[in-house]
């Protein structure tokens, strides 16, 4: 029985990885878990421009959303980053609630080494998009 | 610990027994006592899941998410049910699956199943956001293992013991290689 559920749960580990969906099966843990350790970070999302200069984000380092929102907010800056990268047309209408406001919002790029944006808070900053000038 | 690294380098036969037969008695009092601590965390996390929880959202947090719901395979029907009602549903059958396991799962696997099914629908529930969170699935893979254990029978003998620590592994192990320990 357990050497069949190991086996079964193999194969549905990695199919993903096969055919490329790279989407999990659900409740199986998807095989990327332990076949990658990332050295950069890359993530998408949104800057807010205050209107005395100050900017900070709707996602990073943000402690004011609640563990749903903050599954909800990147898996939408997840789907706007990869139709970014596919050279789609960018639909900001999900992220509606979290423009309004503000002075001045953006779709934002940060990247770096994982250690120093995580820890340090050291990145660099792309401006993709204006989604409320 | 020795009884693994043997396991694994050694040979569990002894002068002809395989050391791992032996005490079989008091292992499977310590399985069923593990179980039973299983069941019981289970209830726990059940009870947690009403009420501010450090891992899983909190209740008015679950309530107030309805606009965000991206629903995962076992919870699709929640779609077309009162959200709220939906929700109360996940958590209550949770809690009474579990509650139910604590009292009597050692009588009968369909109790067992249940608290595993309440379980998946839950973390179903907490993971149908945007993003699976892994930190309980392996509490699903062992609480799915075990709606295979046997049910208690009134002539219970240690022969039903043998067979109930084989979930956790498999007790007339005579080999030294580490796939034949079937170790949850």
């Amino acid at each position: 029985m357990i050497p069949l559920f190991i086996a079964v749960y193999f194969v549905l580990a990695i199919t993903p990885i096969i055919t490329k969906t790279y989407k999990e099966i659900f409740p199986f843990f998807s095989f990327r878990l332990y076949s990658r350790i990332l050295e950069n970070v890359k993530m998408y999302d949104v800057m807010y421009t205050e209107a005395d200069g100050s900017t900070h984000y709707l996602y990073f380092e943000n402690k004011q959303i609640d563990k749903l929102e903050r599954k909800h907010l990147a898996m939408q800056l997840r789907k706007l980053g990869k139709a970014y990268q596919k050279g789609q047309e960018l639909n900001f209408q999900p992220l509606k609630q979290w423009v309004k406001g503000h002075h001045k919002v953006s779709f934002v790029k940060i990247y770096g080494n994982n250690i120093e944006v995580i820890q340090e808070g050291t990145y660099e900053l792309e401006i993709l998009a204006s989604i409320k000038p | 610990m020795r009884t693994l690294f043997q396991t694994v380098w050694d040979r569990t036969i002894d002068q002809g027994h395989s050391f791992l037969n032996k005490d079989q008695d008091q292992k499977y009092k310590r399985a069923k006592w593990l179980v039973q601590l299983f069941y019981f965390i289970l209830c726990w996390l059940s009870v947690q899941s009403f009420s501010q929880f450090t891992q899983n959202p909190e209740w008015h947090v679950l309530v107030n998410a309805e606009a965000m719901f991206d629903p995962i395979w076992p919870v699709m029907w929640m779609q077309f049910l009162d959200w709220e009602f939906g929700v109360r549903l996940v958590l209550i059958t949770f809690f009474l699956s579990t509650l139910l396991a604590c009292v009597c799962w050692y009588r009968y696997w369909l109790v067992r199943f249940f608290a595993f099914l309440g379980l998946l629908m839950y973390v179903a529930l907490v993971s149908s956001f945007g993003k699976i969170d892994h930190y309980m699935h392996l509490l699903l893979i062992a609480a799915f293992l075990f709606v295979f254990l046997p049910n208690r029978k009134k002539d219970a003998t240690i022969d039903q013991g043998g067979f109930f620590t084989s979930v956790f592994w498999k007790p007339d192990i005579d080999s030294s290689q580490l796939f034949h320990i079937w170790i949850l």
